[in-house]
Order: C-alpha cells, then sequence, then structure tokens
C-alpha cells in the first residue's frame, strides 16, 4: 500500500492483563500478562504445549478464557465474538477457501465489511501487489505454490487493515530458503504499514531474526520476555537458556559471590560466574560455545579453564564444533571459526577455556530434571564448596 | 506374456458378472414392446401400444407422477435436514455425539418391513394412509441415513480451519458456512439428494404398505398390476425405471470423478 496509508494503518497497543485459560484440569496459560507497544513485533517462542498458541487463540477469539483481561488500545476485547474483532489472522496452513480466486479470497474481508465493489477492487489490486501478486489475482489456491497461497492468505489478513496482526507459525509448512525469504517479505511489510503484529513460532532463529521483542512461553506462562540480545545474552533461567541457542550446562553449586564449585573428577574447581550470589544453590554454569575455546596450552587470556580429551569433530564449513569430554563424561562443545579451530586427534588431552564474563550461572528450577551424573557430581561439589569456601 | 493372458480372464470374468447382474433387469425391455397381452419372452410380435398405455391410462400416469412428486420432495426435505444434522454431528462438540450418530443412521439397518409395519401403524391411526404426507415422511425416515453419511463424509474432507479463518475475517458463524462450507459440500450436497431421490423412487416395501388405490407410487402399481392382471405396461413401466436409474448412476458417476480431482487438488 501507499506510504499515506500509514497513518490509518497504524498498529494496536495490546495489553493483556492475568490471562488463565484450563483445558479440564490442566492449566494452559497462567496468570500470564504482557504489554505490546504500537507497531512491534512479538515473537511468542516456546515448545508445543507451552501456551502460545493458546494465547493467540485467546486474542483472536477462538478460546474463552478462564480470567484475565485483553484490552486493544485500551478497550476489552473478550466479549467481542471473532467476527468483530477486526484482528488479521494468517494460519500455518493458510486456509485459503478453495473454490475462491485469489482477488476473491483477499476481497472476502472487504465483501463482509460491505465495501463498496469500486473500492473492493482497488483494496484488492493494491494488496496484492504489496505481496508483489499483483498477476496473480484470477487464480485458484491449487494452482499457486505454497509461498504464494501464504502471500495471498497474508494480502486478505491485511485487506480491511486491521491493527494488529496475528501469524499462528505461518512458515512452518515451507522449505527453508522459502522461509528465510517470506521472514525478509513478512517484516518488510510489518514496517511498511506499521501494524503491530503477535507471531508464533517454535523456531529460535525465526524469532531472533525477525522480533523487536520475543516472549519466551513454558508450561503456560511467559519465562521471559524481552530482546532476541537480551534473551540469549541474559537468560533469566535455565529454560530460556535452552530454549535460545545452543547452550554448554555445568552442574554447580555457589561458593560465594560470583564463584561456583564444580566436581571435575575427584577434585572440585572453583569457577568464575556471573549471577552467581548466595553459597550453597544448586544450578548449572551456562557457556556458550562461540565463548570456549580448546588448546593445548592454557590461554591467560581466558580465565577459566577444564581438561579433556577430544571427542567428536563436526566440519560445518564456516565453523566447526569441537566436543571435548571431561572427566566423568560430561561434554563441552567449542564452535569456532575453522581457521581458529584447533587441528586436534580424538582422544587428544586439551584445556577447554572461557572468560569468565561469559559464564552465567543459573538456579535449577524445579522442573528441571538432572540426570544421575549430573546430581552425583553436585553431591561431590557439595563437599568440595564447603572445602573451597572454607579452605 | 502370462500378466496379459491373467488380464484376460479377468475381463472375461468380469463381463460374465455383469452380464449376469444386468441381463435380466434387460429381459424387461423387449417384453415391453409385445404385441399381445402376455409375458410371453422373447415376444412373439412387436407393437408400442404399451407405451401408449402407460401414458393414457390414468393410474399409470398418476403412479409415476405421485413417484416423482414425493422423491423430489423427500430430496429436498432430507438434504436440508440431513445436512444440519452432519454439519452437527461432524463439528458438534457434546456428549452422546456417537450415540445420535448410531440413532440417526438406524433407519438403514433396521429391517425396512418392521419400519413399514410402525409407520403403517401409526398413519392408519392419525387417518394419514394413502396421503402425499405419509409418503413424505415415510420416506424421508428411510432416506435421511443416506444424506447424514454423504455429508458428513464431505465435511470430514473439508479442512475445518477455513470456517475458523472466514470468522477472522468478518464473518459470522451463519455467514460463515453459507459463503465458505456450503459452497465446498456443493457435490456432496447432489451425491446425498440424488441418492435420497433413488431411497424414495425405489421404495416399495412401505409403499405397499402406506398406499391406497387413490394413492399408489410406481412400485407399487407395478407390483399390483403383476398380481391382478396380465399387462405388458409393467414391463414398460419398469423399462422407463431402469433407464432413470442408470441415467443416475451416470451423473453421479461423473460427478464423483469430478469431486476426486478437486479433492487431490485442494490438499
Amino acid at each position: 500500500m501507499q506510504p499515506d496509508d500509514r497513518s490509518m494503518a497504524v498498529g494496536a497497543r495490546v495489553e493483556i492483563r492475568n490471562l488463565t485459560k484450563r483445558f479440564g484440569s490442566v492449566v494452559a496459560v497462567e496468570d500470564t500478562s504482557l504489554s505490546i507497544e504500537p507497531g512491534q513485533f512479538v515473537t511468542f517462542l516456546g515448545p508445543s504445549g507451552s501456551g502460545k498458541t493458546t494465547t493467540l487463540n485467546a486474542i483472536s477469539g477462538f478460546t474463552d478464557v478462564d480470567g484475565g483481561e485483553i484490552l486493544l488500545d485500551g478497550t476489552s476485547i473478550l466479549s467481542l465474538p471473532a467476527h468483530k474483532r477486526n484482528i488479521g489472522v494468517v494460519f500455518q496452513h493458510y486456509a485459503l477457501f478453495p473454490h475462491m480466486t485469489a482477488a476473491d479470497n483477499v476481497a472476502f474481508p472487504l465483501k463482509r465489511r460491505r465495501v463498496p465493489k469500486a473500492q473492493v477492487r482497488e483494496k484488492v489490486r493494491r494488496a496484492l501487489e504489496l505481496v508483489h501478486l499483483a498477476d496473480y489475482g484470477g487464480r485458484l489456491p491449487r494452482e499457486l505454490s505454497g509461498g504464494q497461497q501464504q502471500r495471498v492468505a497474508l494480502a486478505r489478513a491485511l485487506v480491511f487493515e486491521p491493527r494488529l496482526l496475528l501469524m499462528d507459525e505461518p512458515l512452518a509448512a515451507l522449505d527453508r530458503r522459502l522461509r528465510d525469504a517470506m521472514q525478509v517479505e513478512i517484516k518488510r511489510i510489518q514496517e511498511q504499514l506499521g501494524i503491530t503484529v503477535i507471531y508464533v513460532t517454535h523456531d529460535q532463529d525465526e524469532a531472533m531474526t525477525m522480533s523487536d521483542v520475543v516472549a519466551i512461553f513454558n508450561e503456560g506462562r511467559i519465562a521471559q520476555i524481552g530482546t532476541a540480545a537480551d534473551l540469549y545474552e541474559r537468560p533469566a533461567d535455565l529454560f530460556v537458556a535452552r530454549f535460545m541457542g545452543e547452550s554448554n550446562r555445568l552442574p554447580v553449586i555457589t561458593c560465594d559471590e560470583g564463584a561456583v564449585a564444580f566436581a571435575a573428577g575427584a577434585e572440585t574447581l572453583r569457577l568464575r560466574a556471573r549471577n552467581a550470589t548466595e553459597a550453597g544453590v544448586r544450578g548449572m554454569l551456562v557457556v556458550r560455545p562461540e565463548n570456549v575455546l580448546v588448546g593445548r596450552e592454557r590461554d591467560p587470556g581466558l580465565d577459566s579453564s577444564l581438561t579433556g580429551r577430544i571427542g567428536r569433530v563436526r566440519y560445518f564449513g564456516a565453523y566447526c564444533v569441537t566436543e571435548v569430554v571431561l572427566d566423568d563424561e560430561l561434554i563441552v562443545r567449542s564452535r569456532q571459526p575453522v581457521e581458529v579451530a584447533l587441528e586436534a586427534v580424538e582422544g587428544d588431552r586439551v584445556h577447554v577455556q572461557w572468560n569468565s564474563r561469559h559464564a552465567l550461572f543459573l538456579r535449577s528450577g524445579e522442573g528441571d530434571q538432572l540426570s544421575g551424573s549430573a546430581s552425583s557430581f553436585l553431591d561431590a561439589a557439595d563437599g568440595g564448596a564447603e572445602a573451597v569456601a572454607h579452605g | 506374456m502370462s500378466a496379459r493372458k491373467g488380464r484376460a480372464a479377468l475381463m472375461v470374468f468380469c463381463g460374465l458378472v455383469m452380464v449376469l447382474l444386468i441381463a435380466p433387469a434387460l429381459v424387461a425391455v423387449p417384453m415391453g414392446f409385445n404385441g399381445r397381452a402376455t409375458f410371453e419372452f422373447p415376444p412373439q410380435s412387436w407393437s408400442t401400444r404399451w407405451y401408449e398405455n402407460l401414458v393414457t391410462d390414468v393410474t399409470w400416469r398418476d403412479a409415476i407422477v405421485n413417484s416423482f412428486k414425493v422423491a423430489a420432495i423427500v430430496a429436498i426435505v432430507t438434504t436440508v435436514m440431513g445436512t444440519a444434522a452432519a454439519y452437527g454431528l461432524a463439528r458438534g462438540r457434546f456428549p452422546g455425539r456417537g450415540a445420535v450418530m448410531a440413532l440417526a443412521t438406524a433407519p438403514m439397518i433396521i429391517p425396512i418391513v418392521l419400519v413399514a409395519i410402525a409407520l403403517y401403524a401409526i398413519f392408519l391411526e392419525q387417518k394419514m394412509v394413502g396421503t402425499l404426507e405419509a409418503f413424505v415422511i415415510a420416506h424421508s425416515l428411510i432416506a435421511l441415513p443416506f444424506v447424514i453419511v454423504t455429508v458428513t463424509a464431505g465435511l470430514k474432507s473439508l479442512d475445518d480451519g477455513l470456517e475458523r479463518a472466514a470468522r477472522t475475517l468478518g464473518a459470522s458463524p451463519a455467514v460463515a458456512f453459507f459463503t465458505v462450507t456450503l459452497p465446498l459440500l456443493k457435490r456432496s450436497l447432489a451425491v446425498a439428494a440424488a441418492l435420497a431421490f433413488a431411497a424414495s423412487f425405489d421404495d416399495v416395501v412401505v409403499a405397499i404398505f402406506i398406499s391406497s388405490p387413490e394413492f399408489q407410487t410406481l412400485p407399487v402399481k407395478i407390483y399390483s398390476s403383476l398380481t391382478d392382471t396380465v399387462d405388458p405396461t409393467v414391463a414398460v413401466a419398469s423399462t422407463i425405471t431402469l433407464a432413470i436409474a442408470a441415467l443416475g448412476m451416470a451423473v453421479a458417476f461423473v460427478v464423483m470423478t469430478k469431486r476426486g480431482v478437486e479433492g487431490d487438488a485442494a490438499r
């Protein structure tokens, strides 16, 4: 659409307050609150069953809620039926009407709103132009490719100028390359129209590249909300750390402020970690693979170091991932550009090392299952922690 | 080589089965052109007087008109009712859905003569025997399960996300049903209506019970004229019934094949 459309299609402010939804005895969404600024691109990220789709359905009007409030520009929409909410929705499987041409599909929401015929034609033309399908209006959905069908679905969800667009895993059915192109496309359209978007996905790359804000859902609650960088660099808990990107996790116990104890075989090592406060808390030391270096020698610039032997080395072209097996079979992964990565043979004894500003301590939640070896580690470290703290 | 032989053998076998199935019905065709009032086969002489008789004899003509009238009304009534029922059964979430489905399709498996006796008892009491209304009610009962089964199958093959999509675009549930679901069910509805028509047109058991000399359908007239008189008009009526059935089958076949193509593409 033209730039002058911007003023009319400016995004809505969305506020979710204490939203709760139960299915029988299962709590799908629990006391969730969230505030979305006009024009923001917000992604709901989380595993299936984490409550992200239920929250989306509550907004679109397909799920009755058990408690809480959803406000659009300050007005509650919960009492409105789905067809009166004026919210655009794009579905995973496009949901184009197979008996209508692309143009008729796009015209559908306008006809429901009794827009005069001449205006319908013009708006449909502009919406199809927006998604680069100006010449495809006469085609039936089955005559379009998956990517084109999703573009038509997008045009159909935007043509009535909603101020909020919901997208439920819209790219999940497309192949990798098409998905990347569509991500760019969706982002361009969102920025051009200034519309507020809530985007549901379980693909973290998609979430990181497209969103202004990412909300990570876990077991019906928002585990953390923030920019992609916030979530990646400062995860609030182990779930977020595990869900956003790769991470090495070492079972540790805090010994004092800024330090944790790690049981490496028979001996207990003291490692520095951000976020460790009081002593005696069990949890994990989280280090991203790209911050881990593998070397034959101790690197004086890196203040944290463990020893182990080289395990599997995987080559990815731009980088390679080296696994170092610590004593007691714990594995630490290092991801480094090929020219930086150590050329090593499986079984070589090496140092795995990192700067402690990249090491983050996160306490174990109730839901975090520790493996048998991890908890025996912790028990060993428990004794060690006292030794370190007192000795 | 042996594969080709096997194929030829299969074709011969299928051909034989088809002849055995169809040939007895085709015997009626030459009998309708009999020159004399007998049921001899093959006829000794030929004429078209029984065809004339069929259209000029008032009892035959009325029977034909009644049959078409009843079947047409039944087709319309059951298609509307059955579609509503199928929609509720396929999309609704309520307890006892399975029981309702079983009940709605029960007339298909209950011996038809039991249905006939029950209906006869009721219509007798209500003084409705031999009325158009009685036929419509009775035949709707017989035809409804065919409609429900056909439309339910059609609904199951439809993505229920389409109605949801329609609703997000501003269509009320009713508008979504009429603008999206119904047009996509067009072919199922056509097949359902055809089956309902045929179920009504074909019925002889219930019709014998609830007809009167004043109101008969074609199958009843055929049956009574076979048992009461020797009248080759029966053969003519059979021939015409046969032609209509064949035509119906052909139309249904064409519709179903097209539907298959569309169904694949819609996925």
